[in-house]
């Protein structure tokens, strides 16, 4: 079943629960582009690095008590560790399943915030994903009405800094971000529109789009996690069609490029799914005044070492 | 034209005269479990991030309020400047705003790109061959030319300039404790102070320096300001050679007490601002972060505590290396 595309009073009730967890993140101009209304929206200053600490804490508040005694989901990256900070900042035990599968080092990052780590054969853990158990206490990445809501977020403190805003590019993993943004767009009454960026590794919203329908395209595992994928969740299709207005695509050399330039110029340390907006920014001709999600900055440091020196990883 | 004296009225109207040339730079309730591990869960760190300023570093607010200042026929002589870098592209970036024409003298030791830079914002560009040679033919410039010399950070427009950054900063936080900021010539921290101390009178004061640079540390226990033939830092623009009086008499008004810091703890603070903030800067931006973890993390126990990450114009390779080595940094993957 699709999420409910959170309205005005779902998103304020959000930025509410999340103020005391996450931050309000800035929104800056980027500088050495060739056009001057280039914005970046830093959720790479957020606590656990990206803006899934937005979404976790989220779902989590709003359970309220039902979930006193402990909540789990089914991811081993972004959203596992906000969800993991969210539940010790709140004194609430997080359990987290990962496929047996997940780099060590993202085991570690959840244990340090306390997460009970579960390994399951990935088989098993991609049908947890795909058809979640109907457990109140499990909340799932993407498909959930207060992770839409939590994302939302984002898109209205753009809309108090840049009420002008024309178009936003999100990367695209899950697609809870981009509808959540474009939801808070909608529900606000801007003319701004969300763009989903892609880049090569993998494009299925761009393949959806032309096709009418989710399909299956190829993805290629790259330096570039957190976005791109075989294919659009079908139960997240309804939403990206009605909220999503185009697609972007960009290549690895060119996201590569966008993440070497906001390290020289803005000091600012983003992951391949974060700078892939801002190089679509920079190749397209979207309407401005643009703003580019900057989700997170997990970015592997050998795979940063070799972008700072020109190459692509 | 006479000294103007750094009032709440001045650092005002000073900050609404340069308007949008400079941003309102963000500032972020930093949360991470090393701080809380290191100062408790009680001691609230608000970082300035100054180093979203336009250029990358606050060298524009000092070089623009100088250079508003300048009559007619200065603004059509132009100006001129010295600078390894980041001073050189502040005033060429201030100039290009104004309509000045800028010839800079840069070190030897100048990175290519910063070089290009200022290039780009339409300085002309001059390399010296060393340090004295560069002032030198500043000097010369200053005479043939009728250029204006913009220093890097002595005097009052300069210092009124930064002051615009405690300005701000006390209008986006609740009232601070202590606030901790780096040393170079003490231009930054001289304005910063003297606002914060205007502002937020219960506020107290931090200036660091690195232990290879420790100009304002000696001006302090001599009582004048104080020379050190001998710099060596890898936080380097944190190294003029001496301090001087002005920014030496309002750092010795504003400041508590100087503290020093290792280059293992400037390596330290890079390191966590990269793992916990995502945000790559040079040694000198992380000085004020390294104080924090260092010889202050006793003293800020429980307080809320402002930080400014100041910004200095990374060279890239360097990040890069700095990157490589520091293989742990992977863990929060």
């Amino acid at each position: 079943m699709s999420p409910v595309v959170p309205d005005r009073a779902a998103i304020d009730a959000a930025r509410e629960r999340i103020r005391d967890l996450a931050v309000r993140t800035p929104l800056i101009r980027l500088q050495g582009g060739a056009r001057d209304d280039i914005y970046l929206k830093l959720e790479t200053l957020q606590p656990v690095g990206s803006f899934k600490i937005r979404c976790a804490a989220n779902a989590l508040l709003s359970r309220g008590d039902a979930c006193r005694d402990g909540v789990s989901t089914a991811s081993a990256g972004n959203f596992a560790q906000g969800l993991a900070y969210a539940g010790r900042a709140r004194g609430i035990p997080v359990t987290a399943y990962v496929p047996d599968t997940a780099a060590r080092s993202k085991v570690e990052a959840l244990e340090r915030f306390g997460a009970r780590v579960v390994s399951l054969a990935y088989d098993d853990w991609w049908a947890m994903l795909a058809e979640p158990p109907t457990d109140p206490a499990f909340i799932h990445p993407v498909i959930e009405n207060e992770v839409l809501a939590g994302n939302a977020t984002i898109g209205a403190e753009v809309l108090e800094d840049l009420p002008e805003v024309a178009t936003v590019l999100v990367p695209y993993g899950g697609g809870g971000l981009a509808c959540g943004i474009a939801a808070a767009l909608k529900a606000h009454g801007s003319a701004g529109v969300v763009i989903a960026s892609e880049t090569e590794a993998g494009a299925p919203v761009r393949a959806a789009f032309a096709a009418g329908e989710p399909v299956t395209v190829p993805f290629v595992p790259s330096f570039i996690t957190g976005m791109g994928g075989p294919t659009v969740i079908p139960a997240m299709w309804p939403l990206v069609r009605s909220l999503v207005a185009g697609t972007a695509l960009v290549s690895l050399a060119e996201t590569a490029a966008a993440v070497r330039l906001v390290a020289e110029r803005h000091h600012v340390i983003a992951e391949g799914a974060g700078a892939a907006p801002v190089a679509a920014a920079l190749a397209g001709d979207h309407p401005g005044p643009v703003v580019c999600i900057v989700s997170g900055g997990h970015l592997d440091a050998a795979h940063l070492a070799i972008i700072l020196a020109g190459g692509v990883p | 034209m006479a000294d103007p004296a750094i009032t709440i009225e001045a650092i005002r109207a000073a900050r609404a005269a340069l308007g949008s040339h400079i941003v309102t730079t963000p500032t972020l309730d930093w949360q991470a479990d090393e701080l809380r591990e290191r100062l408790g869960a009680d001691t609230r760190v608000n970082l300035k991030l100054e180093l979203f300023q336009r250029t990358g570093t606050f060298k524009p607010r000092g070089a623009l309020t100088v250079m508003m200042a300048l009559d007619e026929a200065q603004r059509a002589r132009g100006v001129t400047a010295v600078s390894a870098g980041n001073h050189a592209i502040a005033t060429a970036y201030a100039a290009r705003a104004l309509g000045i024409s800028a010839r800079v003298v840069m070190l030897p030791t100048a990175n290519p790109a910063r070089i290009e830079r200022c290039r780009r914002l339409g300085a002309e560009v001059e390399i010296a061959t060393g340090g004295a040679a560069a002032f030198e033919r500043a000097k010369q410039i200053e005479a043939e030319e009728g250029r204006v010399f913009v220093h890097p950070f002595e005097g009052p427009l300069t210092a009124l300039g930064t002051a615009t950054i405690g300005l701000e900063w006390a209008g986006q936080t609740e009232p601070l404790d202590v606030l901790i900021c780096p040393i170079g010539g003490g231009g930054l921290c001289g304005g910063l102070a003297t606002a914060i101390r205007l502002l937020m009178p219960g506020c107290q004061v931090f200036g660091v320096e690195p232990e290879g640079a420790d100009n304002m540390y000696r001006s302090f226990a001599q009582g004048a300001p104080a020379t050190n033939a001998k710099i060596a830092t890898i936080a380097d623009s944190l190294g003029p050679p001496y301090s001087l009086p002005y920014s030496f008499g309002l750092c010795r008004k504003a400041v508590e007490e100087v503290v020093l810091v290792s280059d293992d703890a400037l390596r330290a603070g890079m390191d966590l601002l990269f793992r916990e903030a995502r945000l790559a800067v040079e040694p000198a931006a992380a000085a004020a972060t390294a104080a924090l973890m260092g010889p202050l993390a006793e003293r800020v126990r429980g307080k809320r505590v402002g930080v400014i990450v100041c910004g200095a114009n990374i060279d890239i390779t360097g990040f890069a290396t700095h990157v490589e080595a520091g293989k742990r940094i992977t863990g929060l993957q």
